[in-house]
C-alpha cells in the first residue's frame, strides 16, 4: 500500500462515522438519489478511505456483472422452436 | 445516422406485426427466440415452463404490438414483455404451490443480510480467457441461490434494466420495499461474487 493509502486507511479508522454512513446509503448514493450535498461529502470520503472507495466499486462492479453475465448463452432447442411454431400456428388467441 | 440490419429487421417485424401478419411471429422466434429463451429459463430455470413462458410472451407481443410506438429498442420491448411473462408465470406457480404470495415470507423492512450463497469452489481462478465463462456460470449460479423475491427483483431491475416504476407495477412492491429488497440481493451477490470483481472495471467509479 502507498503512503497516501496507508494515510487514508488510518484517516478511515479515525472517522468511523462517515464509513458507516457510507454502507447505510449505499443504494441510494450508486442509484444518484442522495441530495447534492450529501452526494458531495460522501465523495468526499471515498477519496480519503480505501475501504469505503473498494466497497462502493464492488457494489457497482456487482451489478455491471449481473447484467452483463446473467443470461444464459444457451440456444434454444431445435424441438422447442418446432413447438412454438404449430404454437404460433394454431393457438387461437394468435389471429 | 444508419441503421442496422437488425434494426431494419425489427422496423419490418413490427410493421408486419402490426399489419396482423402471423409469418412475422415465427420470423421474430427465429431471431430473437434465444434471448427470449434465455430471459424465460432465468426465471423458470426449466425448460418446459421456459417453453410455456414464451407463448405466453408470444400472445401479449401479438395483443400489445399496437402499443409499441419505439421510443425504446423493439428487441427491449420484446424482453420486457417475456420478463413479465416470466414473473406472472412465476406468481401463478407460487398461488398452485403455497397459496401466498411472492412477497408474504421475507421482511423488507430490516437490514439482516441474505443468508450467504454458496458457490462451488473451482480452486485457483482461472487466466483472463477462460475468466469470462467461469464469471457468467458463477454469476448465474449465484442468481439462481437467491430466494425467489430477491431473484426476481435482480432479474427485471439489474439485468433486464426495466425502470423502477414498471418493476414496482409488475411486483406490486411499494417503492421503499423495492429498494430494500434489491439492496440486499445486490449485497448478498457482492459477498458471493467478491473473489471475481476484483479487477472489474466499472465505468460508473
Amino acid at each position: 500500500m502507498s503512503a497516501k493509502g496507508i494515510f487514508g486507511f488510518f484517516k478511515c479508522l479515525m472517522h468511523p462515522a462517515e464509513c458507516w454512513k457510507t454502507k447505510k446509503l449505499l443504494y441510494e448514493f450508486v442509484e444518484g438519489e442522495l441530495p447534492k450535498d450529501t452526494q458531495h461529502k460522501l465523495e468526499e470520503h471515498l477519496g480519503d478511505c480505501p475501504s469505503c472507495l473498494e466497497y462502493v466499486k464492488s457494489y457497482r462492479a456487482t451489478i455491471e456483472l449481473t447484467h452483463r453475465h446473467c443470461l444464459p448463452h444457451q440456444p434454444m432447442p431445435d424441438s422447442l422452436k418446432q413447438k412454438l411454431q404449430e404454437f404460433i400456428e394454431q393457438h387461437p388467441d394468435l389471429k | 445516422m444508419s441503421k442496422t440490419v437488425e434494426q431494419i429487421n425489427d422496423a419490418q417485424l413490427v410493421a408486419r406485426l402490426k399489419q396482423r401478419d402471423k409469418s412475422a411471429l415465427e420470423d421474430l422466434v427465429h431471431i430473437h427466440g434465444a434471448k427470449m429463451y434465455g430471459v424465460a429459463l432465468q426465471f423458470m430455470r426449466n425448460e418446459y415452463d421456459a417453453h410455456e413462458v414464451m407463448q405466453d410472451a408470444l400472445v401479449s407481443i401479438w395483443n400489445k404490438i399496437g402499443s409499441f410506438e419505439g421510443k425504446s429498442a423493439f428487441t427491449s420491448w420484446i424482453y420486457r414483455v417475456t420478463a413479465n411473462a416470466g414473473l406472472m408465470a412465476l406468481r401463478k406457480r407460487k398461488r398452485h404451490e403455497k397459496d401466498i404470495s411472492l412477497d408474504a415470507t421475507i421482511s423488507d423492512d430490516d437490514d439482516t443480510p441474505l443468508p450467504a450463497l454458496q458457490l462451488k469452489d473451482k480452486g485457483p481462478l482461472p487466466d483472463a480467457e477462460a475468466m469470462t465463462g467461469e464469471l457468467g456460470q458463477q454469476v448465474r449460479a449465484a442468481i439462481d441461490q437467491l430466494p425467489e423475491p430477491y431473484r426476481v427483483v435482480v432479474l427485471l431491475r439489474d439485468v433486464e434494466e426495466l425502470p423502477m416504476e414498471e418493476v414496482m407495477e409488475a411486483t406490486g412492491l411499494s417503492e421503499p420495499a423495492l429498494k430494500s429488497r434489491l439492496h440486499r440481493a445486490r449485497l448478498a451477490l457482492r459477498e458471493a461474487l467478491l473473489p471475481y470483481l476484483k479487477g472489474q472495471d466499472t465505468q460508473k467509479s
